[in-house]
């Protein structure tokens, strides 16, 4: 026996007309199946009715504020230990490429006594290596291309990074939230 | 939404925590409740109606105030619950910590009506557990809080049709299952009450 449209009419809440009513009344005298799948959702939905709504314990809204203040020194704690490690990140790797620059040379007291007259130093052997290159590129100008592409592709890398670290302090201390975080 | 809650409102989305709180204190019953019907026991529901409020406070811009706003806190609540009961298998509720309801029983004082009462809400608790995390908050918000099929689909992010066909689904498996919960051939005489199709 096909169940349908009674099933929908008993367990859907659309209006049917007084003709469809009549057919329903029919149909659940005979049919044992919507009989039972009718009466058995009249009791859930008594049920439903005289189950009220359960309350929190007392004290809920105080329990709140502290939780939200413990989400706040979670959050404080994320950006400071966030901006920590992207400035490590970032000392380390100048670090690195100044030590790669100066390798042979490369002093850890003169470093740390005299940081200006190192990074000086840097930067005067790179005018160094980059007449070095360029008299090399006068030489064998084919060469040119090749050595031009690494270049830019290195300076292209120095700059994403600096780009993206300026981007991530910018964006771990922009407030997320509608309203300002103490 | 009374005066004075768009007054909170507009106040919170300045940064007053105050007024925040007044909201807190307005709409814990209702989120309590819905996930405590959503995830069947005090405290995860305690657990899940704060984070609802956390998640509001830090989202309370997004709020368009020409929607109601307990209609967006009580999504929130749902999606959050829905998400819980996905991730995790939740374990079933315990009548040792089914909280007081709100309504007063008229016969407090009678041990055996609160014994039924605890019985009852485990039973329907029981039923809810068993169907889809959605489709339960379907009928939560239609049978606890009187939402419309519109209002349900705004609350739940779905459309009215699917909303219609979730509640369906949902009534036919509450159905059958309370049928089997009950002893053997346990409808046997008619209800006083009949469908609202008849």
């Amino acid at each position: 026996m096909s169940h349908q449209p009674y099933e929908k009419w008993l367990l859907s809440e659309e209006v049917i007309s007084q003709q469809d009513k009549e057919s329903l009344k029919i149909h659940l005298q005979e049919c044992k199946s919507c009989q039972d799948l009718h009466y058995a959702w009249q009791a859930v939905e008594q049920e439903f009715a005289i189950n009220a709504q359960v309350e929190p314990q007392s004290g809920f809204d105080q329990r709140w504020e502290i939780r939200l203040e413990k989400t706040r020194e979670t959050r404080r704690q994320k950006r400071i230990t966030v901006s920590i490690g992207i400035t490590l990140g970032f000392s380390l790797l100048a670090t690195w490429s100044i030590l790669l620059a100066d390798l042979t040379n490369f002093s850890l007291s003169s470093f740390l006594g005299n940081l200006f007259a190192t990074l000086g130093q840097f930067v005067s052997r790179i005018i160094h290596i980059l007449r070095g290159v360029e008299s090399l590129f006068r030489a064998f100008p084919l060469a040119i291309p090749i050595s031009a592409a690494i270049g830019v592709s290195l300076m292209a890398v120095v700059t994403l990074l600096l780009a993206f670290w300026t981007a991530s302090l910018f964006k771990i201390y922009q407030p997320k939230q509608g309203v300002i975080l103490k | 939404m009374t005066n004075g809650e768009t007054l909170w409102i507009k106040q919170a989305r300045h940064g007053d925590d105050e007024a925040f709180g007044s909201l807190v204190e307005a709409y814990q019953k209702p989120v309590f409740n819905l996930c405590y019907r959503m995830l069947g026991n005090a405290n995860d529901a305690e657990d899940a109606a704060q984070e609802s409020f956390i998640r509001a406070y830090r989202h309370l811009r997004r709020y368009d105030p020409k929607r109601s706003f307990a209609t967006w806190l009580l999504s929130i609540a749902s999606h959050y619950c829905i998400d819980c009961l996905r991730r995790k298998q939740l374990p079933t509720m315990s009548t040792a910590v089914i909280p007081e309801e709100t309504v007063p029983d008229t016969a407090a004082p009678n041990p055996e009506r609160k014994i039924f009462s605890i019985e009852k809400q485990a039973e329907i608790q029981t039923l809810l557990e068993r169907i889809n995390p959605t489709d339960r908050a379907a009928i939560i918000f239609r049978y606890w809080y009187d939402y419309s099929e519109v209002e349900i689909a705004e609350a739940l992010s779905l459309s009215v049709s699917a909303v219609k066909s979730r509640l369906f689904r949902a009534r036919r498996e509450l159905a059958k299952l309370w049928l089997s919960s009950q002893p053997s051939n346990g409808v046997k005489e008619r209800r006083p009450h009949e469908s609202p199709a008849l």
